[in-house]
């Protein structure tokens, strides 16, 4: 007899999220806290705002739904779509994302996310990603001298 | 007004803490997730981009965790070379990696010794060429090019050689096998060996001749495996139940002892068999079956001799495939597909569920670089290789 639960999650700013077990259990960690069957109480996630709590389910939602629809030609395309669309986001929210996911043991997120952020640094040269990441320049003018020469190669 | 205020500070705060926050903050195996995802050449040049990840980059930790990745994840290293210069034996070669989908990574062009120009993959970071005696190392992630010292001559001009990556040493050997003479009872044919760890000399690496001499000439590449290296035999004797055809080199043991082929008399002697390497076993491939079909023999147990017939594929359903001409070379066996070779401009990928085969990306094969090309181009050649940072020492 299995009546899907509704879980409780509420994110650190104190939100309360009500969500399907199906949903919630794309969390690997919440589905261990939880485990089965018993009256669930409620978990609070104080590492997740309600901000990316709220995108989170929105992905867990949307990859539930994918995985009850019938294989037909076009809907790996479409979740692939559905995916790039959802990672559009800023770099804060991006990295917030990534936190997030790796906290609730989310495969599927941690994985688009982290190949999101590696697409970004992909092709670009090292001041770029220091502007895009506000990465600070640490190096002496001579440790950069060395390390330029040493991998002189890379850049050609 | 101590709220509003609070909350101001509230602000500065979070905005500055959101500064901070981002790339270097998240966990350390996060960041090691997110670089492994790129090419070597890629990583080398964001060294410099900061200490911090000059040293996550130069981690040994990460290395290992990157190899480790890069392992699933094969390229193709595809070679072009021209007809050569009778005069000269100057021979040019053209070197491209790309992924499955033959999106181009590093390109190179180099001018070396020899006429037709043999390439053996090691199934992990780097490639050998060789031309008779002489033999060259590539790493295409990192572009680095080494000629090794040249092996032994062979009066009869007689070479032959095979090329591997051991696992458990993080050690690659080239072997080479030269034929000193032959007469009416058989040939004389020598043995050596190369051995290089990451960051030796490659270019001073010194062969080692082993004691014992090849007892038969052999054909084709030798194939690395568990510690092995494997050949067909090229003089199959007239005594038609002689089905020993496998020449094995057992590079602990340094001696030479044949394999029986599996299941003899069950195909035609004179079908053309050859070795490939798949999960990590030695394979047999017989592709010359009736129906068109394509039947791989694993070596399941290498000390006791022990064949499975792993799998049984049709051909007549690759498209492309004319069963006359068409020679199909399985390549690796990689998220639960058969990658194979089919001589095509695209790799294809059989599906066992479905016992069907897929398209892969078409993949560029003519590389017209701005007319260097002096002779007619021979045709395409590639193998698969995975990113790595070995270092061959020339820099």
């Amino acid at each position: 007899m299995s009546s899907s639960r509704i879980i409780t999650l509420t994110s650190s700013d104190k939100v309360d999220f009500y969500v399907n077990e199906a949903v919630a259990f794309q969390s690997q960690t919440i589905k261990d806290v939880i485990g089965d069957g018993c009256e669930d109480k409620g978990t609070l996630l104080p590492n997740v705002t309600s901000e990316i709590l709220s995108k989170v389910i929105e992905y867990c939602n949307m990859h539930v739904e994918a995985g009850k629809l019938e294989e037909r030609s076009g809907v790996d395309e479409e979740l692939k779509a559905w995916d790039a669309e959802f990672v559009k986001v800023d770099l804060d929210t991006l990295f917030d994302l990534i936190q997030a996911a790796n906290y609730l043991n989310i495969k599927g997120l941690l994985d688009l996310t982290c190949l999101t952020v590696a697409d970004l640094i992909r092709g670009k040269t090292p001041d770029e990603i220091r502007k895009t990441f506000n990465i600070e320049y640490q190096f002496t003018p001579e440790e950069e001298e060395e390390l330029r020469r040493e991998n002189q190669w890379a850049s050609e | 007004m101590s709220s509003l205020s609070s909350k101001q500070s509230n602000v500065i705060d979070r905005s500055s803490k959101k500064q901070m926050q981002g790339i270097c903050n998240l966990p350390r195996d996060i960041k090691f997730d997110i670089l492994s995802r790129l090419l070597v050449k890629d990583l080398c040049k964001f060294r410099c981009v900061s200490k911090h990840w000059c040293n996550l980059i130069s981690n040994p930790t990460f290395l290992d965790f990157y190899h480790e990745r890069s392992s699933d994840n094969p390229r193709i290293l595809m070679m072009n070379d021209s007809e050569n210069d009778d005069n000269e034996q100057q021979q040019l070669i053209h070197l491209a990696s790309m992924d499955l989908d033959g999106k181009v990574g590093n390109e190179s062009m180099k001018r070396i010794y020899g006429d037709y120009i043999d390439m053996l993959p090691s199934g992990h970071g780097l490639i050998c060429l060789f031309y008779e005696n002489h033999f060259y190392l590539y790493n295409p992630a990192t572009q680095e090019f080494v000629s090794l010292v040249q092996g032994s001559l062979s009066p009869c001009n007689d070479h032959g050689a095979g090329f591997g990556y051991v696992m458990s040493t993080k050690e690659y050997k080239v072997v080479h096998m030269f034929t000193q003479s032959e007469s009416s009872t058989g040939f004389n044919i020598g043995c050596e060996i190369l051995t290089l760890s990451n960051g030796d000399e490659a270019s001073s690496r010194p062969w080692r001749v082993i004691d014992q001499c090849c007892p038969y000439l052999v054909t084709g590449c030798a194939l690395l495996v568990d510690n092995v290296f494997y050949s067909t035999r090229a003089d199959k004797h007239n005594n038609s139940s002689d089905y020993d055809l496998i020449l094995a080199l057992d590079l602990e043991e340094e001696n030479f002892r044949t394999i029986r082929l599996p299941n003899p008399g069950s195909y035609d002697e004179e079908n053309y068999m050859f070795l490939v390497e798949l999960r990590g076993f030695l394979c047999l491939v017989d592709n010359f079956a009736i129906p068109p079909m394509m039947n791989i023999w694993m070596l399941k147990d290498a000390k006791n001799i022990t064949w499975v017939k792993e799998y049984s594929i049709r051909f007549d359903i690759l498209d492309g495939f004319d069963d006359v001409y068409t020679i199909v070379t399985p390549l690796l066996y990689h998220n639960e597909e058969l990658v194979v070779d089919s001589d095509q401009d695209s790799l294809h990928y059989y599906n066992f569920e479905k016992e069907s085969f897929r398209r892969g990306k078409r993949l560029n094969m003519q590389w017209d670089i701005n007319q260097t090309w002096e002779r007619p181009l021979r045709k395409t050649r590639l193998s698969l290789y995975t990113e790595s940072f070995f270092s061959l020492g020339s820099r």
